[in-house]
């Protein structure tokens, strides 16, 4: 699907804009995609591509994340579990009834020798695409709580953080996500400019185990497609 | 919180509900397999009404308490209550022509054998028919909605869901063909003088008649679901003021007092090569008759 739409900016946010069209195609083309610039001033032009920003109910447009130990972790979080171990591969806000259509990341910290682990699944695995549509987790917790395929209105909810399966199907869709996390790509923050493009319904992400938590400061933009 | 009365979330969870039952299914383990499906059937029923208004499962008998919730005039989600298995299926049965709620409410009897009682409802039944007429059961609802059994039961296992519908169909068959041949061996060797060999029925709210595949005396066809109506007005003076209704109305039961030929259920009757509906003519009263300015 191509978002690129009505063009009325001037040069310099032209340029931005354009870049993150780029980007947005090549994330739903390969499941990432990556470009220059501010990610506050993406989150501001991301409208003439049809794209509205999207947050935590009440939280901020642009969210910081910060290596964070067990301990000192929200309850309900992967740093709850995981502390400064790798962050296994998931979706973002898959508790979410509508989860953001791509997750933008820029290092806000400049760089880090932590990666960020991408895996795209741009096309479902032979012979588990039933699965992945059919099997059902529970998703969320307490009255909130939903059942959900990992794949539904033609993108992905996957986050063993906050999904359970409940059936077979489920079962093997969250057994061949975890053998296949050894095939995801290393992202690495060599550069403050870059924003990294996820599509957040056609790939899984997650984090490298942390050597140095004082290096590593993202700052978080989630889009989805306007309705 | 996801509202109890949502369409999607109950197809979700009767989703759930089958795939579990094809785990128990692969497995072998036909009873873990019937159990899970017959509270999907219950679930799909209700789906397929909610559908239509999500008014149509909730419980009446609450002072309102439900059927507002469901209306989305209140937000007592956690005090809504559905409708009994029973009274979604005898629902279905009226708004989906086709779907026969005896056979449905056999399929939950057995799951209420099973859950209240020490009693092995399923290890008494045979597994394949049991499964025809389950799936059938399925579909009728599924396609009310335009979906198949596909949707339900995702692509993997649709194969086993319609190999037993097209069972059922060919077992169907069968069976009234070998009705049909008993009742006329009985109609032809019964005892001169005797006129009738079977009793009326009494149940169903509309009737017609039909000619019997078994004796080809007329017998009566009967049926709940009105699928068409028409308001007739005669042209001529003297009937103008006893205007009628004429209804079309979903076949569900034959039967025959002649022969004793009883088939029930829209497959059943389908499989005679009856009419699938039939036209009856209700009274209606007209309404200035109440209306008096003299």
């Amino acid at each position: 699907m191509a978002l690129h739409r009505v063009s009325r900016v001037s040069v310099v946010t032209n340029a931005l804009t354009e870049a993150l069209g780029s980007a947005i195609d090549e994330a739903q083309r390969v499941g990432w995609g990556s470009l220059s610039g501010s990610i506050r001033n993406i989150g501001q032009r991301a409208d003439v591509l049809g794209l509205a920003v999207m947050s935590r109910p009440a939280g901020p447009a642009i969210e910081f994340l910060r290596p964070t130990l067990t301990a000192n972790a929200g309850r309900r979080s992967l740093s709850a579990r995981h502390g400064l171990g790798a962050f296994p591969l998931h979706s973002d806000c898959a508790h979410w009834r509508r989860p953001p259509d791509f997750v933008l990341i820029q290092c806000a910290s400049g760089t880090s020798t932590t990666p960020t682990l991408i895996l795209p699944l741009v096309k479902l695995p032979a012979g588990l695409e039933s699965a992945f549509r059919q099997g059902m987790f529970l998703v969320g917790y307490g009255r909130r709580a939903f059942y959900a395929p990992a794949m539904s209105d033609g993108g992905l909810r996957f986050d063993e953080g906050c999904m359970r399966p409940l059936d077979g199907q489920a079962l093997r869709v969250t057994e061949y996500l975890r053998a296949t996390s050894r095939d995801a790509v290393e992202f690495h923050w060599t550069n403050e400019d870059t924003v990294l493009v996820m599509d957040n319904r056609r790939a899984l992400h997650g984090r490298a185990p942390v050597h140095d938590a004082g290096d590593r400061r993202l700052a978080r933009l989630y889009l989805g497609v306007a309705a | 919180m996801t509202d109890p009365f949502d369409p999607d979330a109950l197809f979700d969870k009767a989703k759930l509900f089958i795939n579990r039952c094809f785990d128990a299914h692969s497995a072998g383990q036909f009873d873990a397999a019937a159990l899970w499906a017959s509270l999907a059937l219950e679930i799909v029923a209700k789906w397929a009404l909610a559908t239509v208004n999500p008014c149509l499962i909730a419980d009446p008998s609450d002072d309102g308490t439900s059927l507002l919730t469901a209306a989305g005039l209140s937000k007592t989600v956690a005090d809504f209550k559905t409708i009994p298995a029973k009274a979604a299926f005898s629902r279905c049965a009226r708004a989906f022509p086709g779907f026969n709620a005896r056979e449905a409410g056999r399929i939950s009897g057995n799951r209420n054998d099973d859950i209240h009682s020490g009693a092995l409802p399923f290890a008494q039944l045979d597994e394949e028919r049991w499964w025809q007429s389950y799936w059938r059961e399925v579909a009728v609802l599924l396609s009310a909605h335009g979906m198949t059994v596909s949707d339900l039961v995702g692509a993997e296992n649709a194969g086993v869901a319609e190999g037993y519908i097209t069972r059922n169909n060919e077992t169907v068959s069968l069976l009234v063909a070998k009705r049909i041949e008993a009742a006329k061996a009985r109609w032809e060797s019964r005892e001169s003088g005797v006129e009738r060999l079977g009793g009326f029925v009494f149940g169903p709210e509309y009737e017609s008649s039909a000619v019997c595949p078994a004796c080809g005396n007329r017998g009566e066809l009967m049926g709940d679901s009105v699928v068409g109506e028409q308001e007739v007005w005669p042209d001529s003076l003297e009937d103008y003021f006893t205007p009628f209704s004429l209804l079309d109305v979903a076949s569900h039961l034959f039967n025959c007092p002649f022969c004793n030929l009883f088939l029930d259920g829209p497959d059943y009757i389908s499989a005679a090569d009856l009419p699938e509906t039939f036209e009856t003519e209700v009274a209606i009263e007209p309404a200035w008759e109440e209306y008096n300015n003299e």
